[in-house]
């Protein structure tokens, strides 16, 4: 009867492991499958030209009318002002930057939202995939299934999630490219309200044959931010001043970051198979678990009874 | 089950209100919300809570699955005595981690979301998995000696018979989950100061935890053995210390050949605000202790022993709190500093853990006994003169 039943959660045990570990395998091929079947060309993204910006912050106004917070509050261009960077009050925001030009002082205004990365850190972060890659390119938050860890705010290269502080059930808040509005066929908010067009929409293709275009009238520094920084943004940025100088994260990589807990994750199911199966037959050795001979445990147990 | 006495001792009522200060805190944290008593932030998400109480925490209680597997598995006999406490802090421990993420989590509601939204690819997610199954473990593991306690004997043993399954899965569980934390950070390069970051984190992390969880044993086994006036285990905590050392001496060489290797040996030249960091982490918490613990006279020097045990346990830590907090600084370009609520919540965390501990140890058999001695017993009857039985033992409360 013993023998049994030790039998049976042994076996259920292995069981249990192996068709976990079949499982997870199946999981990751397609995830892996999926991961290779898109390109990036058709992701839809932003163009966002600082030689064009001129600071109006209007951009930023019809972002907080899209995307009110969580008490309904939309920003006016008089609290638009005293801005000093994203908050879950304001999932976009202009930058303003002080230079010297040709020996005098002149504005550059970046405009600042998510990036949405090709490979976004985020959403390899999140435990629960709340925030997802959707097809079409925008990285969009789902606050039915958020735990509230905030690993999404730490992994983030760009600093961009923000947390609802403020409230007692709080959402993660990010520009998710007006995704409401993509699918009723209507244009981001922000691109909307750009009075210069300083920021266009378009698929990712396109935006790069036009920043191509741009680059070649000279005024530019020839170079696109978020054509390869961290594997590739759908938001990408034409500007006349070296990116360095805007406080731009140039030191980054064109590795993307994703693959970094991957390469350690992908390992865990033969780490825990190994680590099973040795500490399995380490007790089978030192415990001489078969039939007729003593466990450990047993061994404790009459050890107490001769106490 | 000994029955419950009043009045309670000093030290307990003192604990009793850390842990109503802390519940106070925990209530105002959840009425008014995150933003409302921590000191967190957009560029600090993760502060006090996760460093200490979860980060920390999941470490120090490293010595449960040490143990068990060293008793269990190894089939190491003279471990024994040191098997049952391990197994009661890590269950402890790891409540108070979960208490802790409790609060910690924006909606701690839906805290079993991962185990229904699978996505593998977050680290996260698989340290919640395992942290929470291996906190199912380890209440099975230590459950033969609550219903011992309970006077439940036939179930107890009946029970007991899952260990060595049960000790396997936390082995695998808890390798699983002590490196994934370190994983955790891999994802940020370029947040994290090199000092610290490197693709082996989970390697260091896993390290640093089967180094601190003797350590802790042997800290908690003397504290206890002075409480209860018990003689302290000197002859085999040292030998336990011989297996933490190797453990470390492995860590502080991997750790410098990675920094050398990776480049980052030169930040450590810098003077600044990590650099110092470093080698506090590094001094005191991984050279001076293995300095002792190679020191021939340490095996036999309790003050040694115990020191050097404790001094690891300061540096894991301390390497948690560098690697959460301090490692950003510089990027974030903020400093967090926590909030007297955090720390509040901490101290309730900690101060129930202890009195778990301490509960545990008088009601439920977790102690061996101990031959008759007289001169302890007298001892002790002078310092609990309302018990009516100054040592607990096993056979005590079981008959």
């Amino acid at each position: 009867m013993k023998l049994t039943r030790r039998d049976l959660i042994k076996k259920g045990v292995v069981g249990f492991l192996a068709a976990a570990v079949a499982e997870l395998a199946g999981d990751l091929a397609a995830v892996e499958a999926r991961d290779e079947k898109k390109g990036a060309d058709d992701d839809w993204g932003l163009l966002i030209d600082i030689s064009r910006c001129m600071g109006c912050s209007r951009c930023v106004a019809a972002c907080s009318a899209a995307n009110p917070d969580h008490t309904g509050k939309v920003l006016e261009l008089s609290d638009i002002r005293l801005l000093k960077g994203l908050s879950s009050k304001n999932l976009s925001y202009v930058r303003r930057v002080k230079l010297k030009r040709d020996g005098r002082t002149a504005y550059s205004f970046v405009k600042t939202q998510c990036l949405h990365c090709l490979d976004p850190a985020c959403v390899s972060a999140c435990p629960v995939g709340a925030l997802r890659k959707s097809e079409r390119g925008p990285v969009t938050y789902d606050a039915s299934r958020c735990i509230g860890c905030r690993y999404c705010q730490m992994a983030c290269p760009f600093g961009v999630p923000t947390y609802e502080w403020d409230s007692t059930y709080p959402q993660v808040r990010k520009c998710q490219l007006c995704w409401s509005r993509l699918e009723q066929g209507a244009r981001p908010a922000c691109v909307e309200a750009c009075p210069v067009q300083a920021v266009i929409f378009g698929k990712r293709s396109e935006l790069l044959a036009e920043a191509s275009k741009r680059l070649q009238s000279g005024k530019y520094v020839q170079e696109i931010f978020g054509l390869r920084q961290v594997g590739g943004t759908s938001v990408l940025y034409l500007s006349d001043v070296p990116f360095a100088d805007l406080g731009f994260p140039v030191h980054m990589g064109e590795e993307p970051l994703p693959p970094l807990t991957w390469n350690v994750l992908n390992k865990v199911p033969v780490m825990a198979t190994t680590v099973a199966a040795a500490m399995a037959g380490v007790a089978l050795y030192t415990n001489r678990l078969h039939p007729g001979q003593q466990t450990g445990a047993d061994e404790e147990k009459n050890e107490e009874e001769r106490e | 089950m000994k029955k419950l006495r009043w009045p309670i001792s000093r030290g307990r009522m003192i604990l009793l209100i850390l842990v109503a200060q802390g519940v106070f805190s925990m209530v105002y944290r959840f009425a008014f919300g995150l933003g409302s008593c921590t000191a967190l932030t957009d560029r600090f998400p993760w502060g006090l809570w996760i460093a200490f109480d979860v980060m920390a925490g999941v470490a120090l209680a490293a010595g449960g699955f040490v143990l068990a597997g060293t008793y269990y598995i190894f089939n190491l006999k003279q471990f024994r005595p040191l098997v049952k406490p391990a197994v009661l802090t890590a269950f402890l421990g790891y409540l108070m981690v979960v208490f802790g993420l409790l609060c910690d989590l924006g909606r701690p509601l839906v805290i079993w979301h991962p185990l229904v939204f699978w996505q593998e690819h977050s680290a996260m997610f698989e340290l919640s998995i395992c942290v929470s199954m291996y906190t199912t473990v380890l209440f099975l593991e230590f459950s033969p000696i609550l219903l011992e306690g309970l006077g439940k004997r036939a179930w107890a043993e009946k029970m007991h018979r899952a260990i060595i399954p049960l000790a396997i899965l936390g082995i695998v569980l808890s390798t699983m989950h002590q490196s994934s934390l370190g994983t955790l950070f891999v994802l940020m390069p370029y947040w994290l100061h090199h000092l610290w970051y490197t693709p082996l984190l989970p390697w260091f992390f896993l390290l640093t935890a089967l180094a601190v969880g003797p350590a802790m044993v042997t800290v908690e086994s003397y504290l206890c053995a002075r409480s209860l006036r018990r003689p302290f285990e000197l002859t085999l905590l040292g030998r336990l210390s011989r297996f933490t050392r190797w453990v470390l001496a492995l860590y502080l060489g991997v750790r410098c050949f990675d920094l050398w290797q990776r480049g980052s040996l030169a930040l450590a030249l810098v003077p600044s605000l990590e650099s110092v960091a470093f080698y506090l982490e590094l001094t005191a918490g991984v050279i001076v202790p293995l300095f002792l613990f190679f020191w021939p006279t340490t095996k036999q020097n309790t003050g040694q022993l115990v020191t050097a045990n404790a001094l690891v346990v300061l540096g894991v830590i301390l390497n948690r709190a560098n690697v959460a907090v301090t490692g950003l600084i510089r990027t974030k370009g903020d400093i967090y500093v926590p909030s007297l609520s955090e720390f509040s919540v901490t101290i309730g965390l900690v101060a129930l853990a202890i009195l778990g501990y301490s509960l545990a140890m008088e009601y439920l058999p977790v102690l061996q006994a101990l031959p008759a001695a007289p001169a302890q017993a007298r001892a002790a009857a002078k310092a609990y003169p309302w018990r009516e039985e100054p040592l607990p033992s096993r056979s005590g409360s079981s008959s």
